[in-house]
């Protein structure tokens, strides 16, 4: 097989391959190697590449299978980190000026499971600066430049993770999700992105946006590659007191059943409201092939929601600004446009418009919670409107129009996947959400699985 | 209750006023939750000194854009050239919208322009204060705010931090009418689950 061929093979598919030995550790870091190569210079959704490590990791790996050890599916696979998330001597920038230098001395919880499951890191992805932004367009790194039109932004923040999967770099990245930072890249770079549960997945060793908001998870070809990579990350972790104690179950083995008698909600409002129209008929479509699928279609209605940007708002600015005010008193030049903008808009908020907005999503998670009693899913557009240009990319405005869809499970906390499911006229991804009830990825695993296996949206791949 | 209004609305009425004179000039501003958000001026189709009615055309496109937004009328003014900043007979016979207030602009004194705010209500007329927001004051305020915290911020971002520091005080009127009951903050403190000595 040719580098181009490997590199976009499914992680299971890889998987299969590497097990029976058909295909080696080595031989796919280094056809991930040449494709970094290749493209980096148009993509630029690496910060760092690690080549020699990942090679010489690739042989560690490789030598374990000869002597028949095996570890489990993500066994020499290749996967890049969003560059915010700790890796022990390799540095860990988030994206900034302020941390350009940063090298940590430990891994992240994540990293090092995904190290312990056999992973391959070949380096670090490009990122909104300090993951404040939903566009990518990166000041101080260049901007990550969406494989579908190299004009266009990638989405953000994890602009960089949502490239390198769509554009073969990689098998599989992680990104993470405080307003909807896995699933908008995702969306807009036609890939799989799963933000799962709040504590579902330790946030220790990732620098953090909003802590009460924040989520990390996989970044994949399609669903059955985020469950395998979820498998690996999830779990309780003593060093995250938000890492919560439920068990985590075999995601993979929960993929198969279909979507027979699930129920899925069709908001009546918010959701839909001003959205591109091919957008929007591309997401009717997805949610029709879900009832010929065996789903039941109804249509909801979700209490509150013009009152969820400014709930978010009022949560969001005072905890990022909490993180970053003493490096915004020191070195505020040291920051891009945009993101110092924001930060100082952190000072407007009373703390009585913090308070009143968590307790609003108390109510939020209690009313909501009862929607989801009636269904099992709820399906929208993940985004309103395909990957604008990379000249709206440096706006407040764009951040705020990608997030609206996807920063009210953020929220709540619900676990949310975004899915291929259409492409646009020119040629752009558009993504279809599916949110399910707290600590059910499963069930939005397997719905998003079905729906992969009746279509093949998730197999395109963007014409470099 | 007071109509509250940026000084530089009150500016841009007087000078649309000393613009149109001898003519009488009218114009639209539009609100959300009662706080103004932007001012139309409007043609006088009868481009009178002594009467105006808002050209059909922009009062289509001011209330076209206020659907899209969600917001409504919140005054409609217009001014007197050499009379009195109080509503005429004919003004409040013409008075179609209610919830509006009706703004007026006197020119007698064309030195020192007054600007006056009624309500009319079935032929009545009631006059209402005018709070003046003066944005230096809003940029003070938020300076101060920000100097609390040990910050300065950029100054090129004043302006639009004065507009986001507007709408979050819309947002928390909002928020803090809510009915939450005994409903307390998510996230609130947990003690750790150790068990004690």
């Amino acid at each position: 097989m040719k580098a181009q061929e490997l590199s976009t093979l499914t992680v299971a598919e890889a998987a299969r391959l590497l097990e029976r030995r058909e295909l080696s550790p080595v031989e796919l870091t280094e056809a991930c190697l040449e494709r970094i190569q290749a493209l980096e210079p148009r993509l630029n959704a690496f910060i760092t590449v690690t080549g020699e490590e990942a090679l010489a990791t690739a042989r560690e790996r490789q030598e374990e299978l000869a002597r028949g050890q095996l570890r489990g599916p993500l066994h020499g696979i290749p996967m890049a980190l969003k560059d915010l998330i700790d890796t022990a001597g390799v540095r860990t920038t988030a994206g900034s000026r302020i941390l350009a230098e940063r090298v940590p001395r430990e891994d992240a919880t994540v990293a090092a499971r995904l190290r312990e499951a056999g992973a391959v890191f070949l380096g670090k992805l490009n990122l909104h600066e300090f993951a404040f932004g939903g566009t990518n367009v990166n000041p101080h790194y260049g901007p990550a430049r969406n494989p579908w039109d190299l004009e266009r932004i990638p989405g953000g923040s994890s602009g960089g993770s949502g490239v390198a999967v769509a554009a073969g770099e990689c098998l599989a990245s992680l990104g993470s999700d405080t307003g909807g930072s896995i699933r908008l890249p995702a969306a807009l770079c036609g890939i799989t992105g799963l933000k799962p549960t709040y504590g579902r997945v330790s946030l220790h060793g990732v620098i953090p946006l909003a802590w009460s908001l924040d989520h990390v998870g996989p970044m994949c070809r399609t669903a059955e590659d985020c469950a395998i990579v979820l498998g690996a990350i999830a779990g309780p972790d003593g060093r995250d007191i938000y890492a919560a104690d439920v068990p985590v179950p075999d995601y993979r083995a929960q993929l198969e059943g279909g979507v027979r008698g699930l129920r899925v909600g069709v908001p009546r409002d918010h959701f839909f409201e001003g959205t591109d129209a091919e957008v929007a008929e591309a997401v009717r479509r997805a949610v029709e092939l879900l009832a010929e699928l065996g789903a039941e279609v109804r249509e909801v209605s979700l209490p509150h929601t013009e009152l969820l940007a400014q709930t978010v708002a009022a949560i969001m600015m005072p905890e990022v600004l909490a993180y970053h005010l003493t490096w915004l008193r020191e070195r505020p030049q040291d920051y891009g446009e945009d993101v110092r903008l924001r930060l100082e808009m952190g000072v407007v908020y009373p703390a009585v418009a913090y308070v009143q907005a968590q307790r609003l999503r108390r109510a939020l998670v209690q009313e909501w919670g009862q929607v989801f009693q009636e269904i099992d899913l709820l399906a929208t557009p993940t985004t309103r409107i395909p990957a604008p240009g990379l000249e709206e990319g440096g706006k407040v405005q764009t951040t705020m129009a990608l997030i609206r869809n996807t920063n009210p499970f953020n929220l709540t906390g619900q676990p949310a996947i975004s899915l291929p499911c259409g492409f646009t006229r020119s040629g752009l991804p558009i993504g279809l959400q599916l949110v399910g009830r707290w600590w059910e990825e499963g069930t939005v695993l397997r719905a998003a699985h079905a729906y992969q296996q009746a279509t093949d949206w998730h197999r395109r791949a963007p014409p470099l | 209750m007071a109509l509250r209004l940026p000084k530089a609305f009150v500016q841009e009425m007087v000078a649309h006023a000393l613009a149109e004179a001898p003519n009488e000039c009218c114009g639209i501003i539009a609100g959300a939750d009662g706080q103004a958000v932007k001012l139309y001026r409007c043609r006088n189709a009868e481009q009178s000194p002594y009467r105006y009615q808002v050209d059909s055309q922009d009062l289509f496109r001011a209330y076209r854009e206020c659907q899209e937004k969600g917001w409504d009328f919140l005054a409609i003014y217009h001014s007197h050239t050499a009379s009195e900043a109080y509503p005429s007979p004919t003004d409040v016979r013409l008075a179609f919208w209610p919830e509006a207030y009706y703004v007026l602009i006197s020119l007698k004194d064309p030195e020192s322009p007054v600007v006056r705010a009624f309500r009319i209500l079935d032929g009545q007329v009631t006059e209402e204060e005018i709070v003046m927001e003066g944005e230096e004051e809003e940029r003070e305020e938020l300076v101060r705010l920000a100097r609390l915290l040990g910050l300065e911020p950029a100054p090129e971002h004043l302006e639009s931090l004065v507009e986001d520091f507007r709408r979050v005080r819309r947002g928390l009127e909002r928020l803090s009418a809510l009915e939450l009951g005994e409903t307390g903050p998510a996230g609130a403190f947990r003690p750790p689950r150790e068990e004690g000595p």
